[in-house]
């Protein structure tokens, strides 16, 4: 992680009315960048719906093997 | 909002045009999943990056992303229910981790297993984007 400091003036008596408006406004930035950034990532991916039956299958057949190899079930 | 997510919701990421991630990315909603599910699937990081043809570098931002909006839950707090799962299950063998998960928190599986319908405990894609439409508005 990396700090980013942003220095602004505003009036004293906003101090608290503006940090607020800023963390919701910088919560929802975030999030639009971190969305757009995993739709960037995925729109590159050559994956196929068989591979996602696939490697679902496996990933479940193992936590199965799990839990019969704890005698969980 | 509260579901759980099934394996194959967290691979379709993989593969998402946009709805699944808005989805996962959506304030209103909480995804819990099993722990193991998280292990397996950087277990089969290797297989992912070959048959998705990814960067390394954007298989770990984007799986940082997603698990980022994921609690994972350790087996012990669910592991009372899974001879519940068990017998609700019955041919699906596969899937008690989730569906124990499930009935631990009483709350859906968000999940493409089109047999999991029948135990009630699936929700679909389009249910899911319904029901947080309408708690939006």
């Amino acid at each position: 992680m990396v700090e980013i400091i942003i220095k602004t003036d505003v009036p004293s008596e906003f101090k608290e009315r503006f940090e607020l408006v800023l963390a919701n406004l910088m919560k929802s930035l975030i999030k639009e960048l971190e969305l757009s950034v995993a739709k960037e990532i995925a729109s590159k991916s050559k994956f196929t719906e068989k591979d996602v039956e696939e490697l679902s299958n496996k990933v479940k057949l193992s936590m199965n093997s799990d839990l019969l190899n704890k005698g969980l079930i | 909002m509260e579901v759980v997510l099934d394996a194959n919701v967290l691979f379709k990421t993989l593969i998402s045009s946009g709805e699944i991630l808005e989805i996962i990315f959506n304030d209103k909603l909480q995804l819990l999943a099993p722990l193991k599910l998280k292990q397996e699937f950087l277990n089969n990081k290797q297989e992912i990056l070959s048959k998705s043809k990814l960067s390394e570098e954007d298989f770990n931002l984007l799986s940082s992303l997603i698990f980022s909006k994921i609690k994972f839950i350790p087996l012990d707090k669910y592991k009372g229910s899974l001879s519940k799962a068990k017998q609700l299950l019955k041919e699906h063998t596969k899937d008690e981790d989730f569906i124990a998960l499930c009935l631990s928190k009483e709350i859906p599986l968000w999940t493409y297993e089109s047999g999991l319908f029948k135990t009630g405990f699936a929700i679909s894609t389009k249910q899911l984007s319904e029901k947080l439409a309408k708690e939006l508005s």
